[in-house]
């Protein structure tokens, strides 16, 4: 009995021993890893992740698609990457498909795709039918602000962008107004609204465009180190968004710095060819004598244009510009001819007046220079074509104050224009 | 108004329905995609890379006007292309490279090129570094691939194969964002992999339920073992998984029970030989994959199947021989009517009255008996032959613990498989005995007949089976 | 006319149709695009309840909760208040869709933190002015009663921080503590982080898009924060002319709003005029009642204007829900229109708006004092102050005889999903529970214990709550198969039986071996 017993205890503590070290030797090895605050995921990216799970686990949710879909065209403007198209429009219309009728949101959305895409008609009758089916949706009076600016309806425009301030005062109002407020001249009260804006930015990409934006209505007022500061203190909350570099690159030139100044264009036209970001580049290389490297980029500029109308992109402006930049004014004539047609903005018009004066059609210029600051803006480069062309019509009063204030504006307004008005106005002040 | 709200119903249905133009590049004109496709061996490591530059990066490398274009791109990438191998970076030989120019749209051509990159590795790996910065300023698809060969890499965060057919078919789900995989690390360890060893070596896996639900705990318990969180309940809790699991893979057959049984049954042996086997059974196989385990982790180009195959044809051997010493020295004994051997004198103090029991009791039988019993040498290596052949799960298991730096608790986990062994051995052994006991009992006569040729038969049985045993093993070899 | 129209429309067309699916440069000439769906969370409201407070006799709590989904560890930002908008708690007590009492609360923040760290704190906190809180934020509290000037009530309060994690603060309870004040004249405030406490599964919802009631079970607000502004006041500081008793009912909702921004009109200064961006009264009425499109009008009107907007209306009388919960489970929709639910969410529950169910409960028209003619159907949270405290609550509120429950106010424990959802299938108007739907999202209680004292909500979470997704990067998957993860509910059973099997198998080792041993002392 006692043999038992002590078989039974000796298998009993042995199972307990074997047991024992078993559950302690088995514990990991490692600590668990404590969560050190890392940079937080922007709200952009996670709530794409959760859509994405969200829409997996129930594919007929049509308000997440719709969602998503607008998520995915905001991480296209963000990341720069085009790739992210296709699945906005691809998520949109499947939301349309799951819900077609008063599917406000998924309208929206496909208006804001149209506006990234330059069919500012279409952005406008989608945004007027999102409307249509709920008239309290700030996000379709966002998109409809912008089809009415790019259109040149001011009026509109204006009234969207307040309708949009009466419902939700955020940061995608804010930036709305500011620019209609910068495109009526009036850029102290933009440059204090994109600074509210910049207050309500949350995710990093959001704050990066708030400082672009500050940044370069300091850089039009000539004010180089404080564009300057806008721009890294940018390029400090999102190391990656591009138009802050390129802002940056601005300045440098602006500053004489052609080195930095084309290493940050090198940087910019690398991951986002462009044809606007090439024809800038194109002209610090020229203003820094590097002209067959500028011609080479004027190429490559030249393909993305075509690249960009074979993909059935529609942007006359930018063909525009393009033509001008490559001395073809005929050509350019004739783009920002049928652009203006379709859309009387003040860019447009500016682009314009500058064809016909290098095409020689001096007149029919002057007429679309005045017509470029109607709404009341006078930025720099637009006083600068509006003096040249007075200068070519022989009105050598209008056209020297029209060259001072430019250089009064920005003296720095562009390596290339900025000599040159210069230039006119020591002949001009003899 | 309506005339324009029908025109803008025909675009949508034009839009939804309107394929993309001929030759635009998928995934935007300006990207630079990149497929790094890893292939690790014990002792190298190579690399199939592959670029596909869209349009406007193409025109801006002008790849078509540079000779040696495509060696140049390959040395930039392998220069960007920074694996680390436990701590130490891979420095890359460019082998092949190849370029092709393909039609893209409005007139502008695509561009691809081709890698292979190999490096040689001082020792088989287990942790491996990746990360791919070539042309990290580009936008594009970034995809890592690895797979092992000879290793297996344990819960790689990167998949085997390509999901873009080698950046020809990007996928376009709409519920994945672009991929953009551009680093990656692995954990990889030697052998094959679990899923398949085990499955080929468990013997008569035709036990269906049984062997499937064998598998299952098999998983469960390498699931804990490489579970970084599990507390100590799950730590008990696998240690009592590893003894039933021992016990469950010495009940199917192997592990020379049979041979032991016949053994055991020809040479009248007594609870505590089957005690003895059980034990050396045990020892014998903890140790066998204690040491097979420290061999592979350290020795680097060990073949697992090969030293368990020659195992087997050790084992085998061992039995056989074992099965003709018995018959020998039965034919010696058939030959010389010597005095009966009783080992008496033998057996230890504490045996004495049970021998005297039994011996008393067989005795008065017949002459039986007269085999000499089991002898200590011969119980211990019929013990070392059926241990000598290491479970695959228990090798498995050891391994993977190691591998994942928890070895003490897989040499735990591998003793309590051994003792969960030991067990059902024992037990075998002593249900046999008892078997026999009462057999020899209840039926005189056809036990009589039966001890007769039991000594010769159990020898010869022993005999074919050690070398049926060893030549299957050579055979798999 | 027509034909530049329909010019314009071709070139659209042709626009449109050749954009196709393809990809598209995002700017190729300077068109500035501004963020769209900027994320705010710091404005939305998530849930509010009103109930007299259980421990402290004629007082009302309130309680509004703000920014959903609070990661425990959100760092290094976390979940400030928003400085630019005020949080509001609104009550009407006479029925005409006015506040007549606003608690107003404005957030300042101190950000000690410079350039030089993200991080909210640089050791542990142990109270809330411990030079190691870097981050931290402070309150004014102002009320205006019967549209009068707005007097503050108290200034510099400071707010409960985020929890950061018990070694940032070891004792976070105490700082609650010291956040949570009474001021002179009985007022008791608190803001600060709290446990989300709301309870249920989400995706009880999905019905709307095409699930069912299969899938529940899980709370999905489990282990999440919330940001909660707590209010304690006397009866008499809300009830019409201060009676309570003459005048029991009050409805309660709480805003955020923002100052207007003018830029028509070129002189307008920026205005002190404020914009509403959310109001939330009855829970769920935008899960259940106002549908994804109304949401917006429903944020930006006060409650006297929703009876004026018939799309709000029709979604009250013709509900979406019961006609989907028919197709699915093949309950007759009740027959519309729905007067039970308008009793429920615009009136109250009484029977002077010529209602179907017959009870004098939680309408503004059972107050004494107030003219009904000057009624107002408006969506509010409506609290009769005199119904007496339940000893012991019933989670399913009025439905199950409490009737200080949900949707007469709104307590901490009501599962206000399972009384909504039997709300909606008429239960209310019949008076009998619907059986089918009776298990309702079957989550019934929240993940954390509610406090007995003001402000009663759970202290925050902080583990992280384990959510999958990642950051989208076609991130790798768990390293380990599914079926190997200790959490998983198969490998329980697995685990069970193996280890009961083990014990089986020790046992009937051990018994035969020590069977054996026993023979052997017998025989010896």
């Amino acid at each position: 009995m006692r043999r038992l017993l002590l078989g039974v205890l000796a298998a009993a503590g042995l199972s307990v021993v074997l047991l024992g070290v078993g559950g302690v030797i088995g514990q990991p090895t490692t600590p668990r890893a404590v969560p050190t605050a890392a940079p937080p995921v922007p709200a952009l990216e996670a709530a794409i992740a959760r859509d994405q799970q969200r829409l997996k686990d129930l594919p007929g949710d049509y308000t997440t698609w719709a969602a998503l879909g607008a998520a995915y065209l905001e991480q296209a403007r963000v990341s720069a990457d085009p790739s992210y198209y296709p699945k906005s429009e691809g998520a949109l219309q499947r939301s349309l498909s799951l819900r077609s009728a008063d599917n406000a949101p998924a309208l929206t959305g496909l208006g804001a795709l149209a506006n990234a895409r330059h069919d500012f008609a279409t952005a406008l009758t989608y945004a007027t039918k999102a409307l249509a089916i709920n008239s309290y949706s700030a996000d379709a009076y966002a998109v409809l602000t912008d089809a009415h600016t790019q259109l040149g309806h001011a009026a509109e425009a204006t009234d969207a962008v307040q309708h949009l301030l009466d419902l939700r005062p955020g940061l995608s109002a804010l930036t709305r107004a500011s620019y209609d407020l910068e495109l009526h001249g009036q850029d102290d009260r933009a440059a204090s609204l994109m600074r509210q804006a910049l207050a309500d930015a949350i995710d990093p990409a959001d704050v990066a465009f708030c400082r672009y934006q500050l940044g370069e209505l300091a850089f039009a007022h000539g004010d180089l180190p404080g564009a300057l500061a806008s721009f890294t203190a940018g390029l400090a909350a999102d190391a990656g968004y591009l138009p802050l570099v390129q802002g940056r690159a601005k300045v440098y030139a602006a500053q004489g710095q052609f080195d930095r100044a084309l290493a940050d264009y090198s940087t910019v036209t690398s991951r986002m060819p462009t044809p606007a970001y090439l024809i800038e580049y194109a002209t610090v290389l020229r203003a820094a004598g590097r002209t067959a490297d500028a011609d080479a980029q004027l190429q490559l500029a030249g393909a993305a244009q075509t690249i960009f109308t074979a993909n059935g992109g529609l942007d006359d402006l930018g063909g525009a510009q393009l033509a001008i930049a490559q001395h073809e004014p005929a050509d350019a004539v004739a783009l920002a001819t049928k652009e203006w047609q379709r859309r009387p903005f003040a860019d447009v018009a500016d682009t314009l007046a500058w064809a016909l004066h290098l095409a020689g059609k001096d007149q029919e210029a002057l007429v679309y220079a005045g017509k470029a600051q109607a709404l009341g803006a006078h930025p720099a480069q637009y006083l600068y074509h509006q003096g040249a062309i007075e200068y070519a019509l022989g009105q050598r009063d209008l056209a020297r104050a029209s060259l001072k204030t430019a250089l009064a504006t920005n003296p720095h307004f562009s390596p290339v224009d900025a000599p040159e008005a210069a230039r006119l106005l020591t002949i001009l002040g003899s | 108004m309506k005339r324009l709200l029908l025109v803008l119903l025909f675009a949508l249905v034009a839009v939804l329905g309107f394929g993309r133009p001929a030759g635009a590049h998928p995934l935007g004109n300006f990207s630079v995609n990149e497929l790094a496709s890893l292939d690790l061996y014990p002792s190298r490591a190579d690399v199939a890379v592959t670029v596909d530059l869209a349009e406007l990066p193409t025109l801006q490398e002008k790849p078509g006007a540079v000779p040696g274009y495509a060696a140049q791109s390959c040395k930039a990438f392998a220069d960007a292309f920074a694996v680390t191998v436990d701590g130490s970076r891979l420095s890359w030989t460019v082998s092949t490279s190849s370029f092709a120019l393909t039609p893209g749209a409005a007139g502008l051509s695509t561009s691809r090129f081709g890698c292979t990159l190999t490096s040689p590795l001082p020792s088989s790996p287990s942790t491996v570094d990746i990360r791919n910065d070539y042309r990290a300023d580009r936008i594009g698809w970034r995809e890592l691939t690895a797979a092992g060969h000879g290793v297996h890499l344990v819960g790689s965060p990167i998949p085997a194969q390509s999901i873009s057919g080698g950046l020809t078919a990007y996928p376009q789900d709409l519920l994945s964002s672009p991929l953009n995989m551009r680093s990656a690390h692995l954990s990889v360890a030697p052998g094959d992999g679990p899923s398949s060893s085990a499955a080929a070596k468990l013997p008569g896996a035709s036990w269906l339920p049984f062997s499937r639900w064998l598998a299952s705990a098999d998983e469960t318990l390498r699931g804990w073992v490489a579970d970084p969180h599990v507390g100590p309940a799950v730590g008990v809790l696998a240690v009592l998984l590893a003894l039933l699991l021992g016990a469950a893979h010495a009940a199917l057959p192997g592990h020379g029970k049979t041979v032991m049984a016949a053994y055991l049954a020809g040479r009248h042996g007594r609870p505590r030989d089957a005690l003895a086997v059980g034990a050396t059974v045990t020892a014998t196989h903890t140790g066998g994959v204690l040491v097979l385990g420290l061999l592979l982790t350290t020795v680097a180009g060990l073949a697992g199947e090969r030293i368990l195959a020659w195992l087997g044809v050790a084992s085998g051997a061992l039995v056989a021989v074992l099965g003709a010493v018995m018959l020998v020295n039965l034919i010696r004994r058939r030959g010389a009517p010597a005095p009966h051997h009783h080992h008496h004198g033998q057996h230890d103090d504490h045996e004495h009255d049970h021998d005297h029991g039994e011996h008393g009791h067989h005795h008065h039988g017949d002459e039986r008996r007269h085999g000499s019993r089991p002898s200590r040498l011969s119980l211990v290596s019929m013990g070392i032959a059926g241990g000598l052949v290491p479970s695959p799960s228990a090798l498995v298991v050891l391994l993977g613990a190691i591998g994942l730096g928890r070895t003490g608790f897989g040499v735990l986990l591998v003793i309590g498989y051994g003792a969960g062994m030991a067990a059902t051995l024992t037990a075998a052994g002593l249900l046999l005995i008892r078997v026999q006991d009462r057999w020899s009992k209840r039926l005189p006569g056809l036990t009589a007949r039966l001890s007769r040729i039991m000594p010769t038969g159990t020898a010869a049985l022993v005999l074919l089976v050690g070398l049926g045993l060893a030549g299957r093993a050579f055979a798999g070899i | 006319m027509r034909i530049t129209r329909s010019v314009l429309a071709l070139l659209a067309v042709g626009g449109v149709a050749l954009t196709a699916l393809g990809p598209g440069t995002a700017s190729a000439s300077s068109h500035r695009e501004a963020p769209l769906i900027a994320a705010d969370p710091a404005v939305d409201n998530t849930d509010v309840y009103a109930f007299v407070s259980p421990e402290r006799a004629g007082y009302v709590t309130f309680l509004a909760n703000f920014i959903p989904f609070e990661e425990p560890n959100g760092g290094p930002n976390f979940y400030p208040f928003a400085t630019d908008a005020t949080y509001n708690i609104n009550v009407d007590n006479d029925g005409d869709g006015k506040a007549d009492a606003v608690f107003r609360y404005t957030f300042q923040t101190q950000d000690l933190r410079g350039n030089n760290t993200f991080l909210y704190n640089n050791g542990p906190v142990t109270s809330l002015d411990d030079k190691n809180l870097l981050f931290r934020q402070t309150y004014t509290l102002e009320s205006s009663f019967n549209g009068g000037p707005f007097k503050v009530r108290a200034t510099n309060m400071p707010v409960a921080p985020s929890r950061v994690g018990p070694a940032s603060m070891p004792n976070y309870g105490a700082l609650r503590k010291a956040a949570t004040k009474t001021l002179p004249g009985g007022w008791a405030t608190f803001a600060g982080q709290a446990d989300d406490p709301f309870f249920l599964d989400l995706r009880a919802f999905d019905v709307l898009y095409g699930g069912d009631l299969t899938e529940v079970g899980q709370d999905t607000l489990a282990g999440y924060n919330v940001n909660n502004i707590a209010l304690q006041v006397p009866f008499k500081d809300v009830a019409l002319k201060g009676d309570a008793k003459r005048n029991p009912v009050i409805g309660v909702w709480s805003t955020t709003e923002r100052n207007r921004v003018r830029i028509s009109g070129a002189s307008a200064p920026v205005g002190k005029d404020r914009v509403q961006v959310s109001r939330l009264g009855n829970p769920l009425v935008n899960e259940l009642v106002v549908p994804a499109g109304l949401k917006d009008a429903f944020n930006s009107i006060s409650p006297d204007k929703d009876a004026s907007i018939p799309a709000v209306v029709k979604r009250v009388t013709d509900p979406e829900l019961p006609k989907l919960i028919q197709g699915i489970y093949g309950l007759p929709a009740p027959a519309t229109p729905r007067n039970d639910l308008v009793e429920i969410y615009l009136t109250g529950v009484t029977t002077k708006a010529g209602g179907p169910i017959k009870a004098d409960l939680n309408s503004q028209l059972n107050n004494a004092d107030v003219n009904p003619r000057r009624f107002q159907p408006a969506e509010e949270l409506r609290l009769n102050l005199t119904v007496p405290v339940a000893a012991m609550p019933n989670r399913l509120g009025v439905l199950a005889g409490d009737l200080q429950g949900f949707p007469n106010g709104r307590r901490l424990t009501d599962d206000v999903v399972d009384i909504s959802l039997q709300a909606v299938e008429g239960a209310a108007q019949t008076g009998k529970l619907v059986d089918a739907l009776a298990a309702g999202d079957k989550v019934d209680v929240n993940d954390n214990m509610f406090g007995g004292s003001f402000p009663y909500v759970a202290l925050p979470n902080v583990g992280a709550v384990n959510k999958g997704g990642g950051t989208g990067q076609g991130a790798a998957p768990a390293a380990l198969p599914k079926a190997f993860s200790t959490t998983g509910n198969s490998n329980m059973t697995t685990t069970a039986v193996t280890v009961g099997s083990s014990a089986v198998a020790v046992a009937l080792g051990a018994l035969l071996y020590l069977g054996w041993w026993r023979r052997r002392a017998v025989t010896r």
